[in-house]
């Protein structure tokens, strides 16, 4: 059985390397294109002087682990670059010496520089035999033709995430004009990874500029990649949190956070923290729940109803981690070794998710999501499913910039959109507020006047019936007294005083009272006083404050001025008074206020003031109150009771 | 003796007016004329010492006989004919420049009576009149400078005694409650009329200010 190892997905593509597949290069070349251009790099400026650059991909290579170069009389046998040692020899570990020539049409007087893409694990470089530099620290192990699974199966695989490019000066002494060579000496431990890339030399400032662009993609861009997602994933988690029924945030967010732990996991992380199979399945359930939750976020953006699918989602999520298992520790077989196409699959689902809703919404936003998409696809199966030399860089950190940017957009779309339809509502709200006020004080003041009006016509018919049953009686009783000539003149002035008096009083019940009792019985006294004082009546006057009456009506008013003058009238004419005494106050239990009207005269027989009587107490219960008279020896008591609410 | 000038366009009012006048050995008829323009020209040479006018006159209101009067010849006492004693007519009489005012039926000795009262000091004031000046002379927020002495337009005592009579309490009553003599309760009467005058002087100052007259 064939060991399966952490990059036996890569080994698809690099097993094919050395087929040329020419019209795929054309492809490649512009998504790199794309891909430079979305990640904005700046660009070093290159100095149009300077020599171009060689590029080595011709070497010779021997196993061995001699210190220093082994000299040309060894066994080299050629070797093509890049080469992986997964491929052209699986299994071995040890020292290795690559040995590379060029030449150079004079003695350079200036630095130079090598630049090597990829090496892992441990490298050192000589040139004409002089050490130049070494990356990280050989371990004293002897050259083994050993079988991977005879190591350990926990050996943490050292430099199997170091995707970090190589960069050594060459001080301009150490090489010559015409042939110079260039040793390499790698060191691959049991269970690691061995690969030397394609290897550039040239003059010290073009070399670099192409060194910090390998850089930037390889280990800068992927650093900031994985930091970026897991801030914009904790981000839209909180605003889910705060909105938990738009669960497409929520997938997103859990979208991001697993893409940030793949990028980191497979693209940044050097030292993994937990020992290889575990840390490997981790990193790759990060890239199998990512593509997993961009589905479900396709299935809830659109609105979708498929808990089939989503179930079978979450069982592919949930079995994942055991078939990636098996898959990193070789055993399995075929399914194992290809679960990972699923992933291409789902990713297929989603993106069909995106162009479907786009063709039927039609709008930018959905257009945007399907493009983004579709530049992640597109990304994925250059890297994944064709041929890919391993020392290619990998944009698969950036795949997901597009779509980030699409939804970040999204967002603060519907961030302002909601905040200005707010505001509108509001306006709107406010206006319509104002709108009904405006009804509302017309409809009152439409109230206010039909009020006014219904006052006026009561009014009216108060006043006429008063004048009708007062004054017009009065009058015409007057008029025929003066017509039969039946009467003195000064009984016709009497007679017209009395008109006048009973006018005053009806005036006098259009004052408004607000309630008060006081002025009401102020006035009939001022009316009263000169009457009673030339009959030679003493009048003692004893009001005091009492509550508000609310029955205090202009024509509640005029029953309590009648029926008082009416006492007082039968006082003066029938009761020989030569006193009267008057009192206002409330009773015991508080629900009344009387007026007492008390005199010291001889009372007077009903049959003469029955009509009179009747009169007043229909008066007193119009008001709702009541007439008690109480007639003695001593004199007569009349009380008027009228109710306080 | 009190010269006493009357302001009536009727004709029968105003000779019942002249007789009674004529009976009373303290009174002299200054004038009796029936409208505006006769009154301007008699005020115009001498000056009564009480006017009695009426308001409704053929060629305008009384309301500014009163005014003219009482600015120029403030000894003269002005008092309003009306017939019911109302307060829209007794008011606006009033704050032009009255100081009483007699009902047009009073019986001779009645009118004979005011006349001396109002000589003497005293103004006549139903309950209604008192409460309605009681309801103008509280402070409204007026503005100092047109009230620098006093805040209040009325003193506590004058409040006083317009409640009483706003009761329906006679003069003699109110003297007694008091502990004053009805002559005081009388003149504090004159005094709050005037108080009115004046009040509803700034008043129209306070207004023209606000409109930007002044």
């Amino acid at each position: 059985m064939r060991p399966v190892r952490w990059d036996s997905f890569r080994s698809v593509g690099a097993m094919n390397l050395r087929a040329p597949v020419r019209p795929l290069t054309l492809v490649r070349l512009g998504i790199l294109g794309v891909a430079i251009a979305m990640v904005v790099m700046p660009l070093p400026s290159i100095a149009a002087t300077d020599a171009p650059p060689l590029r080595l991909d011709q070497a010779d290579f021997i196993l061995s682990d001699r210190p220093e170069p082994p000299p040309d009389s060894a066994a080299w046998r050629a070797q093509i670059l890049p080469d992986d040692w997964l491929a052209s020899r699986p299994g071995v570990s040890g020292y290795g010496w690559y040995r590379l020539r060029f030449a150079l049409p004079g003695k350079p007087d200036e630095l130079y520089a090598l630049h090597v893409p990829l090496l892992k694990s441990v490298g050192a470089v000589y040139v004409n035999g002089i050490n130049v530099g070494q990356t990280g620290i050989f371990e004293r192990t002897a050259s083994a033709e050993r079988l991977v699974h005879d190591a350990p199966l926990l050996v943490p695989a050292r430099g199997l995430f170091a995707n970090v490019p190589r960069f050594f000066s060459i001080r301009p002494e150490l090489l010559h004009a015409g042939a110079n060579t260039v040793h390499l000496r790698l060191q691959v431990t049991p269970g690691a990874s061995g690969v030397l890339s394609r290897i550039t030399v040239g003059p010290e400032p073009v070399v670099r500029s192409e060194y910090e662009r390998r850089v930037f993609v390889s280990v800068t861009g992927p650093r900031m990649i994985s930091i970026f997602s897991v801030g914009f994933g904790l981000f839209i988690l909180l605003l889910w949190l705060r909105r938990r029924h738009e669960s497409m945030y929520g997938y997103f967010a859990l979208t991001a956070l697993a893409f940030a732990l793949f990028v980191a996991g497979r693209f940044v992380i050097t030292e993994p923290p937990i020992p290889f199979p575990y840390w490997g399945v981790l990193v790759w359930v990060g890239l199998e729940g990512y593509i997993v939750f961009m589905c479900l976020f396709a299935l809830r953006y659109a609105g979708w109803h498929w808990p089939r699918l989503e179930r079978w989602l979450w069982a592919y999520l949930a079995v994942s981690p055991f078939i990636d298992y098996a898959s990193f520790v070789g055993i399995g077989g075929w399914i194992p070794e290809h679960w990972w196409l699923m992933t291409f699959v789902l990713t297929l689902v989603y993106v069909g998710f995106f162009w479907t809703i786009a063709g039927q919404r039609r709008t930018l936003e959905t257009l945007g999501l399907a493009i983004a998409g579709s530049v992640k696809l597109i990304i994925s199966a250059n890297e994944r499913l064709l041929p890919h030399p391993i020392d290619l860089p990998r944009y698969q950190p950036f795949a997901y910039l597009p779509m980030f940017i699409v939804i970040g957009w999204i967002l603060i779309d519907r961030f302002v959109k909601a905040l200005n339809e707010s505001e509108k509502l509001n306006a709107e709200l406010e206006q319509r507020v104002a709108q009904k006020h405006a009804e509302l004080e017309q409809s009152y003041q439409r109230m206010q006047q039909m009020e006014r009006q219904q006052a006026i016509v009561e009014e009216r018919r108060r006043i006429m019936s008063d004048m009708h049953d007062g004054i017009g009686a009065q009058l015409i009783s007057t008029l025929s007294l003066v017509e039969h000539g039946e009467c003195a003149a000064t009984e016709v002035a009497a007679a017209l005083r009395e008109c006048l008096d009973d006018l005053r009083l009806t005036i006098d019940s259009l004052e408004p009272t607000e309630n008060d009792l006081l002025p009401v019985m102020g006035n009939l006294r001022y009316r009263l006083d000169e009457r009673l004082s030339k009959q030679g009546i003493d009048l003692d006057w004893r009001v005091s404050e009492v509550p508000g009456l609310s029955c205090l009506t202009p024509q509640n008013v005029l029953h309590i001025l009648r029926i008082l003058q009416e006492a007082f009238t039968n006082i003066v004419k029938h009761a020989h008074a030569t006193n009267i005494h008057v009192e206002t106050g409330l009773d015991a239990a508080g629900e009344h206020v009387y007026i007492q009207v008390r005199d010291n005269g001889t009372g007077f027989s009903s049959e003469r003031t029955g009509r009179g009587l009747a009169s007043m107490r229909h008066r007193a219960k119009l008001i709702g109150g009541h007439l008690d008279i109480q007639p003695s020896a001593a004199g007569t008591t009349l009380n008027l009771l009228l109710p306080v609410s | 003796m009190t010269t006493v000038m009357v302001v009536e366009d009727d004709p029968a009012f105003l000779t019942r007016f002249c007789r009674i006048v004529a009976s009373d050995p303290e009174l002299e008829l200054f004038a009796a004329v029936g409208d505006l323009a006769s009154a301007r020209q008699a005020i115009s040479k001498a000056t009564p010492d009480v006017l009695l006018t009426d308001l409704g006159l053929p060629d305008g209101s009384g309301i500014d006989l009163i005014r003219e009067t009482a600015r120029r010849h403030p000894n003269t006492d002005i008092m309003v004919i009306t017939v019911f004693g109302d307060e829209d007519h007794v008011l606006a009489s009033i704050e032009a420049g009255a100081t009483g005012y007699i009902l047009k039926d009073s019986l001779p000795h009645e009118f004979v009576d005011l006349i001396k009262q109002l000589r003497t000091g005293g103004s006549p004031i139903s309950p209604v009149i008192a409460r309605q000046l009681l309801k103008r002379l509280k402070p409204r927020g007026i503005a100092p400078a047109i009230c620098p002495t006093e805040e209040t337009p009325l003193s506590a005592r004058e409040a006083e005694v317009l409640g009483l009579i706003a009761k329906g309490f006679s003069f003699g009553e109110i003297a007694r409650l008091l502990g004053v003599s009805q002559h005081t309760v009388i003149s504090h009467v004159k005094k709050i009329y005037q108080k009115l005058a004046v009040h509803s002087r700034g008043e129209a100052v306070y207004e023209a200010g606000k409109m930007g007259l002044i």
